[in-house]
């Protein structure tokens, strides 16, 4: 199927390119990146030594030295590392270390947060097709005081990044997007940007979503139509094209035989004079005129309309769609749009995903649940977790964008655990699993180089332990 | 479940022969984890506590499989009571202790989240609203609660909302407060059991000080102590566990800083579910950074609220209300192995 010009998905621009030229477009990426990185508010470059760190779910170094140069992770390992700390410096051996007692992990990553950015909260009107990323503040200061609060108490909790959508309790959400934190604690756009709806369901967890499972169905049939017709006016215009060709060529022949004609008739027309007779030759030209050759119609063209290419843009890949959906019927019928149309589906909420795990299994489909739970009346989280996981489910653990919700995330993940959830399990839903499908992986959710320095620090028996010590680390 | 084996094997009920408890650690009265510690319970009443303790003469020697440490103290709550003056405007002498309700599920809920003791408050729709009251989750009457202490504190209500109704109590503020000038330290045993005070702002807090000066009291604050919670500095404060709408940023900075201003944080659950006291004191402990204050805003200052320090604590001459869990009741990944009321084994992990 033809496709519009404007849908078409983005190209690496040094796609095919073989490996030393690679080498070095990311060595300039990387280099590009820092000065970024300083302009976010960080700028300093030092070691945190600790007695362990979670480098990732499962895997625990001990003791730990942790890296991080101009807010961002150059590395760590079991001994200090060696070096100037140069740019690209996994060095640290002239920086400053800071000795600390405990164990260092990365911060946590809330696939569904409520951290909204005043441009966005204060409209009642949102259109479907805004898009969270155009809305966020500068990073300056006093650039949304609130939402800089609201971030910082985030942070406090170990929030090292978020998703940010649309609160607006439209039909269509438009597109949100992950972020990472600055220095001034305001949200920089980072990952892939995903394209929410929110079916009837969804309100139970005040989402606030109006549209229903046929209506979801019908946005991406009605893009389909439309994209289609695009196709079908391709195929007009060269008709037309030809067709206004073959006219003109007519056009041509018949004002070259009318030129002839007039001509041949001035001869006759004089020899008519003498005639009478001047019906039959008014009969002949009237004839000839009905001859002459029609225009062809130039086909409408389809209007592009911005929500729509956003669809047209979650079908060819662009964007993530993430449905916020939460009854069986919803689910179903979000993951039978994106098997037809092959959609990158995220169940978000799925208060009863659970009961259709294997159908989410099968499709490959992740859900992102919420910590605030629906309700009393509502099946335990713990559960529903643990129903989606034995399924094969990829599960991540969210704050719900329930505001407060974020100090609670690890406290209520840990109770997963005190069900009999395996805690590198649990711990993978609240990192690795949220950064990978918000786009962040390298970037968050764990302690490699490149990733945010935005970690936490926790001297119980792991991060879910409020019986010790825990702290987040805001990079300097 | 082998550790919670032994200790229903271990504490027959009650504990006429002392016993020592040797579990992998105790949770001492400043929240940490104090491994190799013993405990020697005798007759409901924790007799010793400290690293190689010797079983006493006659008695018997346990080793539990998991982290001993105080039950919950509940400092205030509604919950499986039903204590309430109709119509009379003052009623001091209303015991919630005649209003529990031994059938209630709350009992078996508490048990099931730790909680061993809860003070009981009659309904607040009266100005002087009667005896609070104590309550073990579990006695030995067939497991029923047990009255602990039927009259903690005397219970005044300065919320107008709830007195403003003139067939039960005076018109606002004011009314009230004349009414407890003239009465609340005539209020028989009131001297030695104190007060608790349910205020909701400044001007309640302030008027009570002064009506009630002299006597022991503690503050249930409620509405938003974001606003008025400066001037609870020092004194004892039962807060409201949060309802899963009630959590916010601000919520938590204002109980770091009431934490911070010397405020002595409990916490009650009202008409909430049990299992919500730990989850409050896991946040505390995250607001506050001091997981001490945390676990005591749940066992011993909540006790202090109801006007005990030999509850809530483990530690010589404090009734032994224990619970067994996997790991220090403050990490979320915890659970419950057995809990024992009075020095019986009430509760085993389910």
């Amino acid at each position: 199927m033809a496709r519009p010009p404007f849908s078409g998905r983005s190209i690496l621009p040094f796609r095919g390119v073989r490996t030393p030229a690679l080498a070095l477009a990311a060595v300039g990426l990387l280099a590009s990146a820092l000065p970024a990185q300083k302009e976010a508010g960080y700028g300093r470059s030092y070691v945190i030594e600790a007695d362990a760190a979670w480098v990732a779910p499962g895997k625990v170094v001990a003791p730990a030295f942790l890296s991080i140069q101009d807010g961002v992770i150059q590395g760590v390992s079991r001994q200090k590392p060696r070096g100037g700390g140069g740019l690209l410096g996994f060095g640290g051996g002239s920086a400053k270390v800071l000795k600390v007692k405990g164990t260092l992990a990365a911060g946590v990553v809330d696939a569904w947060s409520g951290l909204v950015p005043a441009a966005l909260g204060d409209s009642q009107n949102q259109p479907s097709w805004a898009t969270v990323a155009d809305g966020l503040p500068r990073d300056m200061e006093g650039a949304d005081p609130g939402l800089a609060a609201e971030i910082l108490a985030a942070r406090n909790s170990g929030i090292a990044a978020a998703f940010l959508g649309n609160p607006a309790s439209q039909l269509r959400r438009g597109t949100g997007t992950p972020v990472l934190f600055s220095g001034r604690n305001l949200p920089r756009p980072g990952g892939d940007a995903a394209l929410e709806f929110a079916l009837g369901s969804a309100r139970r967890m005040g989402a606030g979503g109006l549209l229903e499972s046929d209506g979801f169905k019908g946005v991406f049939e009605e893009a389909v139509e439309w994209r289609d017709s695009v196709d079908e006016h391709v195929e007009k215009m060269e008709k037309y094209e030809k067709d206004l060709e073959a006219y003109q060529e007519k056009l041509d022949e018949f004002v070259e035989e009318k030129e002839k004609e007039k001509e041949k008739k001035e001869g006759e027309e004089a020899a008519a004079a003498k005639d009478e007779n001047g019906e039959d030759a008014k009969k002949k030209g009237k004839e000839k005129k009905d001859e002459m050759p029609k225009r062809p119609k130039r086909p409408k063209t389809p209007s592009p309309r911005t929500a729509r290419n956003q669809v047209l843009g979650a079908i060819d890949g662009d964007f993530q769609v993430r449905v916020h959906a939460h009854s069986v019927a919803d689910i179903r019928a979000a993951v039978e749009v994106a098997l037809e149309h092959h959609l990158d589906l995220v169940v978000v909420g799925g208060l009863e995903a659970d009961l259709v795990a294997e159908t989410l299994a099968d499709a490959e489909i992740p859900v992102i649940l919420s910590i605030a739970g629906g309700g009393e009346q509502d099946r335990a989280l713990s559960q529903r977790w643990a129903r989606l996981q034995d399924a094969g489910v990829e599960v991540a653990l969210s704050s719900g964008g329930a505001r407060g919700g974020h100090a609670l995330l690890l406290l209520r993940a840990g109770e997963l655990v005190a069900t009999g959830a395996n805690s590198d399990a649990v711990w993978a839903s609240l990192t690795t699993i949220p950064a990978r499908l918000l786009g962040l992986s390298g970037k968050a959710g764990r302690l490699v180089s490149g990733a945010t320095g935005s970690v936490v620090l926790f001297e119980g028996s792991s991060p879910f332990d409020a019986s010790a010590s825990f702290r987040s680390h805001i990079p300097k | 479940m082998i550790s919670t084996i032994l200790l229903v094997i271990a504490c027959p009920a009650p504990q006429e022969t002392p016993t020592l408890l040797r579990p992998v650690a105790v949770v001492g009265e400043d929240g940490a984890l104090h491994e190799g510690w013993e405990v020697v319970i005798r007759d409901g009443i924790i007799q010793a506590v400290g690293p190689e303790l010797k079983t006493p003469p006659g008695g018997r020697s346990v080793r539990l499989g998991g982290i001993l440490a105080p039950g919950f103290v509940d400092a205030w709550s509604w919950s499986g009571c039903d204590a309430a003056a109709e119509s009379l405007r003052l009623s001091p002498a209303l015991l919630a202790a005649e209003g529990v309700d031994v059938d209630s599920d709350v009992w078996e809920d508490r048990l099931k989240a730790g909680v061993t003791t809860v003070q009981l408050l009659p309904r607040p729709t009266n100005t002087l609203s009667g005896w609070a009251a104590i309550a073990a989750s579990s006695g030995p009457d067939d497991g029923a609660p047990q009255i602990v202490e039927s009259r903690s504190r005397q219970a005044v209500s300065l919320i107008p909302g709830r007195i403003a109704d003139d067939r039960k109590g005076p018109l606002g503020l004011p009314g009230a407060l004349d009414d407890l000038a003239e009465n609340l330290q005539a209020v028989d045993g009131v001297g030695d059991a104190g007060v608790l005070a349910l205020v909701e702002d400044a001007a309640g807090v302030d008027g009570f000080r002064s009506v009630a000066a002299g006597l022991p009291r503690a503050f249930v604050a409620l509405g938003d102590p974001g606003v008025y919670g400066g001037i609870l500095a020092g004194d004892l404060v039962a807060l409201p566990v949060p309802g899963d709408s009630d959590w916010n940023p601000r919520g938590l900075e204002v109980w770091r800083r009431l934490h911070e201003g010397g405020a002595w944080i409990a916490f009650g659950t009202g008409n909430r579910s049990p299992e919500r006291l730990r989850f409050a004191a896991m946040a505390f402990s995250r607001a506050t950074g001091d997981p001490a204050a945390a676990l005591a805003s749940i066992t011993s200052t909540a006790a202090a609220v109801a006007g005990r320090s030999d509850i809530g604590r483990i530690a010589p001459g404090a009734r032994a209300d224990l619970v067994l869990w996997t790991a220090h009741p403050l990490d979320a990944s915890a659970r419950i192995i057995g809990v024992m009321t009075g020095g019986r084994m009430t509760q085993a992990n389910r």
